[in-house]
């Protein structure tokens, strides 16, 4: 399907698509459809660990999602939540990767049930909802 | 309809996806399934994604051996008895799919913080694809 892609030489900038790219129209579509980026938050510890050493937080995971690697977090002073899923390698998208998931506490709905890694309300399911640490990008 | 173990390569994409619904009828059960945002470039086969780039669809489970829910009971009436199921695990070996769901409420309703997994043994599994599924995203 994007045969032509292959041909050509070129790097992946998801706003800039640089002029070759508009050369072919699969090309053009193949930019614009690109996803999988997830956000980052150097703030986020790249060890979940290291959260609950954290003062005012403390771990709420139920034990049977914790047995599948999803631990729950919660800041008793300001009531901040996070939600971590650790990666499972030889898996593919984001199940093979640690990642962060912030709920918004202000959320009226999927549509902007999280927080992105600057703290902007993005829908469940999305990519940018699964927030990483600077150590656990992936994606090129 | 796609042969359940060439869908199979595509799971691990139904981490943090929905589940919508789940209906039983006799010895068969529907679960209605929304992936996680996906890279179009990933898709290997010819399976439609939805506009949101998710993998939507239908799963359909036929002629059930065997229901169990967090791994201690047999159930016959398997219902979604909360608002919002969150996937966390969607894997498929030799004839049985595992789901692992975060359960969540909506408001008015009192929050829950339940996960179940849900393990189904059946003699026949496919899925039907159906990127304009329908997936209340506004509440």
């Amino acid at each position: 399907m994007f045969s032509t892609i292959r041909l050509l030489p070129w790097t992946y900038i998801p706003s800039t698509p640089v002029l070759s790219d508009f050369l072919y129209q699969s090309n053009y579509s193949y930019v614009l459809n690109r996803n999988k980026e997830g956000s980052i938050d150097p703030s986020l510890p790249a060890n979940p660990d290291d959260l609950a050493k954290r003062p005012g937080w403390k771990e709420t995971t139920h034990p049977e999602a914790g047995k599948k690697g999803h631990r729950a977090f919660e800041n008793e002073e300001t009531g901040e939540n996070l939600e971590y899923d650790e990666g499972k390698p030889g898996h593919t998208g984001h199940k093979a990767h640690d990642h962060y998931h912030r709920p918004n506490p202000n959320s009226s709905g999927r549509h902007d049930k999280y927080l992105d890694g600057s703290g902007n309300p993005v829908r469940d399911q999305s990519d940018p909802s699964h927030i990483y640490h600077p150590n656990n990008v992936w994606w090129k | 309809m796609e042969e359940i173990d060439r869908f199979n390569k595509y799971t691990a994409y139904f981490h943090d996806g929905t589940l919508i619904n789940i209906k039983q009828l006799k010895n068969s059960v529907e679960i209605l399934m929304s992936s996680a945002e996906m890279d179009p470039e990933d898709m290997e086969d010819n399976i439609p994604l939805a506009n949101d780039n998710s993998i939507k669809g239908k799963l359909h489970i036929e002629n059930v051996i065997n229901i169990k829910v967090s791994n201690n009971e047999q159930i016959n009436n398997l219902l979604k008895i909360y608002d919002h199921g969150t996937i966390l695990e969607f894997e498929f070996k030799d004839k049985m799919i595992e789901l692992g769901i975060l359960w969540e409420n909506f408001r008015p309703k009192s929050p829950t913080n339940d996960f179940s997994t849900i393990e189904i043994v059946a003699e026949k599994i496919w899925w039907e694809n159906i990127p304009d599924l329908h997936d209340k995203i506004v509440e």
